[in-house]
């Protein structure tokens, strides 16, 4: 399940970025990726989405959400938490 | 006073994408009003309107583009490309700085209210798209025209119902009358055409079933259409030193309000 999950993510993170999910690395940043804060806010609205989980996110303050969005791998780990969480 | 000139023009309405066909078919009388499509138009009294149909937005703007563009947006990028591609000019520096769009609309992003409304109420979802208020705030189409031909200078809407463009086309004028701006570009944009918005209208019982008549005897209601037109209003020393093809010139502009009635005119 993991693995689907990490392939999910980065397939949402590749089509923000307009790019291939091969070309999404886990450790590239958002920004690096060419990602604004506006694609930020998409991509947590798609991600809560596709996993129907509620994501714990403020955009007015990124850096101190219980959400770490610091690169691909941090969303990836903590889009996984999220759902291993609403598996119960 | 600065003198006000017009150059260039841009349309969008049922009868045509673009000014010289809308302007064949007013010439011809054809009619743009017809049955409309949309989802659930079948639980409405009026099924006709002047609904631009054969449109693909996907041909024209990209998925990132239409995330952000309610459909009145997307009609009023239409309109201003073809007024600025008219007009030939290029804004950047001082002009830039200087340069604006003033447009009016009453509806605002209403499809995209409809839409969401649906989906929160209707289809019980309880998560919109995050762009659901940049998408229908009134100002988003004046805002999307300013970001495109980067206009750093008045960048706002005008909502005064079925006056709104006509007002924002008096308030570009005296922007470069007053020597604010030398050029601004005006006009205006609307989409209702989608059940919750026919539906409001049909309350009114202000709504033609069959067609729209104005002045005739026999006339029963009015009848709703969507669309864009844009102008470029530009002060007349500057058109002419840049050699323009001027349109035509403004030469005054004044609003009053009946003060009576908040929907019938006296």
């Amino acid at each position: 399940m993991s693995d689907t999950v990490e392939q999910k993510v980065i397939q949402i993170i590749a089509e923000q970025a307009v790019m291939e999910p091969a070309k999404v690395d886990l450790t590239s940043t958002l920004e690096d990726l060419g990602i604004d804060s506006l694609g930020v806010v998409e991509t947590i609205f798609s991600i809560e989405e596709t996993f129907d989980i509620s994501v714990p996110f403020n955009a007015n303050d990124p850096d101190s959400s219980p959400f770490d969005i610091s690169d691909v791998g941090s969303i990836v780990d903590a889009v996984k938490e999220l759902v291993t969480a609403k598996a119960g | 006073m600065r003198r006000v000139v017009l150059t260039g023009q841009g349309a969008i309405c049922a009868l045509g994408s673009d000014v010289p066909t809308i302007t064949e078919a007013l010439r011809e009388g054809r009619s743009g009003i017809g049955p409309m499509a949309f989802q659930d138009v079948e639980r409405l009294s009026i099924t006709i309107g002047g609904q631009i149909k054969g449109y693909d937005p996907s041909a024209l703007f990209t998925r990132q583009e239409l995330t952000l563009y309610d459909r009145f947006t997307q009609f009023a990028l239409i309109a201003a490309a073809e007024a600025m591609a008219g007009a030939g000019l290029h804004f950047s520096d001082a002009l830039a700085e200087e340069a604006g769009v003033v447009l009016g609309t009453a509806g605002g992003g209403l499809q995209t209210q409809d839409e969401n409304y649906r989906s929160v109420y209707e289809a019980g979802k309880n998560r919109v798209h995050p762009f659901v208020v940049p998408r229908l705030m009134n100002n988003a189409a004046a805002s999307h025209v300013s970001m495109r031909y980067n206009l750093q200078g008045p960048s706002f809407t005008v909502a005064t119902a079925c006056a709104s463009s006509n007002h924002a086309m008096g308030q570009a004028f005296n922007l470069i009358r007053s020597g604010v701006s030398r050029v601004i570009l005006a006009g205006g944009s609307e989409s209702m055409l989608c059940f919750g918005g026919i539906k409001a209208w049909e309350g009114l019982r202000v709504m033609s079933k069959d067609g729209c008549r104005p002045f005739s005897a026999d006339r029963n209601g009015m009848v709703q259409g969507e669309g864009a037109a844009v102008f470029v209003l530009e002060e007349y020393e500057h058109a002419r030193a840049r050699g323009a093809d001027i349109l035509g010139e403004l030469v005054g502009f004044a609003m009053t309000s009946d003060a009576s009635d908040i929907v019938m005119p006296n």
